[in-house]
């Protein structure tokens, strides 16, 4: 595999030379100027972000309907309306209270309703319940009424009006009702031909009760489910076997919190538009598009290729990573990079994150089909995204069970001379950081791929040079220093004296703070510069230092509230 | 003349019996104007004979309608179609099914074979041409074994016809 031999410092890591007092001091320069670098790249205060990150709940099947029964509450105070109306509306809307309170200073209370399907009598505020209603659809002195289903004679109190004023019998109202939660319907509409009236939710659960319990059970859930599958910011939690929450986000107004991240309680870590596993800085539609490619058996092969096709270039031995770090030393003491399998320094100054086209050794050319070139393309992208998946894994399951150790060990150590160093915090901070960017790093890989040259349609192609060219720095600088992050954390892990453990906490907690800054600066690249070039305009989930949002879980309720309205039957 | 489908029919619930023999009795004393019932002791299956309203393509012209009842009519919709030959006509498919929304999604228990009936009539009337739907060959393959009607998902876009 051809790569990159080209060597650029962007980091001076003295990690096997002897400190003296010079040299360390200089050392520290070098680390204030690297991060000085970033300035424009830094994030802003911790409070700051902490203001603007979206809040999430995660809600059970009991909290959901706490939460409903507040916004049908409110609905119904607001505009004056039944519980199965003010329903409706929120179905309309949504879900989303803010646009009734809009509409309902922009259109009035009529046209709200009518705009919501909503039938509602004028007469129906004003009386004391349905039976002047039903009342009314009758002759002066009529004790019975027909009814136009069954066509039947009943008295009054066997039958029932909806707002509209159609009356019917309470048994055909009942089949009815039946007939239609069998067939999945979520509104319960009028029986009158072409009345689109929505029927009182309470006499639906009355007369089903009655003959019908299941159908009323399944209806109930079928009403609490309705306002998640309508709500934008309410979506179930995608885990298998499904935990019972639902999760909901309350955002910061402008739509960002519908492309945020989320964890749940049972641990499922999702994208909240999509329901997929998180994909951030990659946009939905790629992430679905590499994950059908994946799909394939050739991907499998290339996976095997990823594994097993490494060598070292001076003995050619074949080479196995062993953990996480990616810069790899062989037997025979040749350092190189396991990406691209080029030979590299001792001191890993090394970068091939960017694809470059007809790339070779020597100067020459080899003709390619296009299926040969597309297919070396993907190689590129594929591999790093590989060898980062798998990096992931193992500084998450060998290499986080070490930093736990080396936590206790610090706390336990008394011989350690400061009380900064054997504050046991720092390894942890450091390997969540890792990791958090190992996440990144193969994700930026799928942009990459379907970003640049392959066929994303996009607006200016000199604007789109410059965002790609500002996107691959920060990349391979990302990718740079979270290896050299890794192989500290690695070596900290290992037994050492007071003086290295010293230093490797100096240096992790600066690569911290460089990674994160450079991830930061890679998601508003992504953001801010290369997703406003596509032609279909799509977003991210915002840069987080913490990863997803840790849904908190909704407070159950404590008390039920609002009776149902009074019963028509006598 | 034989059916050209033939669902398999539960026999009908009482409230479904009930309402037929109300509805029958009610089309015995008042019969809508260019229909006629047949007359036969299956309750669960009626055969209308449908006459063209004058001044219109189809004065003078005869056909069958079939209505078949479900278990548990009015709350769910009859299957009606014409019997063989089926009219003419740009919403009415050879095989007999007819496109007409009311017998489908919009269907309403307050609704009765008379409203139904006068609704097709009133369909026949209004034909610009006498002439098939534009996928009836394609339409009429697919429902080759005796498929229903109310199994189709069917787009309602004319209002005109």
């Amino acid at each position: 595999m051809d790569g990159s031999d080209d060597e650029c410092c962007y980091y001076y890591d003295a990690v096997d030379s002897d400190g003296d007092e010079e040299e360390e001091e200089e050392i520290i320069m070098l680390d204030e100027d690297d991060v000085g670098l970033l300035d424009g790249a830094a994030l802003p205060p911790p409070e700051e972000e902490v203001e603007h990150r979206a809040i999430c709940w995660a809600i059970t099947k009991e909290s959901l309907a706490a939460a409903q029964e507040q916004d049908l509450s409110m609905v119904m105070n607001l505009v004056n309306v039944e519980r199965h109306n003010a329903r409706a509306l929120l179905a309309h809307h949504r879900w989303k209270m803010e646009r009734i309170y809009d509409r309902l200073d922009m259109m009035g209370r009529d046209a709200l309703l009518r705009d919501a399907g909503v039938v509602v009598l004028p007469e129906k505020s004003s009386s004391s319940g349905s039976s002047m209603a039903m009342a009314k659809t009758n002759p002066p002195g009529s004790v019975a009424v027909t009814c136009n289903v069954c066509f039947e004679e009943y008295p009054l109190g066997s039958v029932s009006a909806m707002d509209c004023g159609h009356c019917f019998c309470n048994d055909c109202w009942t089949e009815y009702f039946a007939a239609a939660v069998s067939d999945g319907s979520k509104q319960m509409r009028c029986m009158e031909v072409k009345c689109t009236a929505i029927c009182d939710e309470a006499v639906v659960r009355l007369l089903l009760h009655g003959k019908h319990p299941g159908a009323a059970a399944r209806l109930d859930r079928r009403l609490l489910e309705a306002c998640v599958e309508a709500s934008d910011a309410v979506r179930w939690c995608p885990s298998a076997p499904h935990c019972g929450r639902a999760i909901r986000v309350d955002g910061g107004g402008g739509g960002e919190e519908r492309y945020a991240e989320v964890s749940c309680p049972c641990g499922a870590v999702f994208c909240f538009r999509c329901g997929g596993g998180a994909h951030s800085p990659c946009p939905c539609p790629m992430w679905d598009k590499w994950g059908a490619m994946r799909g394939g058996g050739e991907v499998d092969n290339l996976k095997w290729i990823v594994a097993n096709t490494k060598s070292c270039p001076k003995c050619s031995k074949p080479i196995e990573k062993n953990g996480g770090c990616n810069h790899v030393t062989c037997t025979c003491g040749q350092h190189l990079c396991y990406a691209c399998g080029a030979a590299t320094g001792t001191l890993y100054m090394h970068i091939c994150n960017r694809y470059k086209e007809e790339g070779g050794g020597g100067g020459v050319k080899v003709e390619m089909t296009a299926g040969g070139r597309q297919r070396l393309r993907f190689m590129h992208y594929y591999e790093r995204f590989e060898i980062h998946t798998e990096s992931y894994k193992e500084e998450q399951g060998k290499l986080g069970p070490a930093i736990d150790a080396l936590a206790r060990r610090l706390e336990a150590d008394a011989t350690l001379p400061w009380s900064g160093t054997r504050d046991a915090r720092w390894p942890s901070a450091a390997h969540r950081r890792l990791l958090r960017c190992r996440q990144v790093l193969p994700r930026s890989y799928v942009l990459a791929y379907y970003m640049f040259g392959g066929g994303a349609a996009t607006r200016r192609e000199r604007e789109e040079a410059a965002a790609q060219n500002r996107f691959e720095d920060l990349q391979g600088q990302l990718e740079h220093h979270v290896e050299v992050l890794s192989r500290t954390l690695a070596a900290a892990a290992r037994p050492a004296d007071a003086a290295e453990v010293v230093k490797a906490k100096r240096d992790a907690d600066n690569l911290a703070r460089v990674v994160e800054g450079l991830c930061a600066g890679m998601y508003r690249c992504v953001q801010d510069e290369l997703l406003p070039l596509l032609v279909e305009p799509m977003n991210i989930a915002a840069y987080h230092p913490d990863g997803p949002a840790m849904a908190k879980e909704f407070p159950p309720a404590t008390s039920v509230t609002g009776g149902a309205p009074p019963a028509t039957r006598h | 003349m034989t059916s050209s489908s033939s669902p398999s029919r539960k026999a009908l619930s009482k409230i479904a019996c009930n309402r037929l023999q109300k509805e029958l009795a009610e089309w015995q004393v008042s019969p809508p104007s260019g229909f006629k019932y047949r007359v036969s002791d299956n309750l669960q299956r009626w055969v209308i004979e449908v006459t063209g309203a004058a001044g219109t393509l189809y004065a003078g012209e005869t056909y069958q309608l079939q209505v078949d009842f479900p278990e548990h009519y009015p709350m769910e919709a009859p299957q009606v179609i014409f019997l063989n030959p089926a009219p003419m006509h740009p919403h009415i498919y050879s095989n007999g099914h007819i496109c007409l929304d009311i017998l489908y999604d919009s269907w309403s228990p307050a609704m009765t074979v008379s409203s139904v009936c006068i609704s097709i009539l009133s369909m026949l009337s209004s034909s610009p041409a006498k002439q098939r739907p534009q996928d009836n060959d394609r339409y009429v393959r697919n429902c080759r074994n005796g498929r229903s009607p109310k199994e189709t998902r069917w787009w309602f876009h004319d209002d005109k016809v």
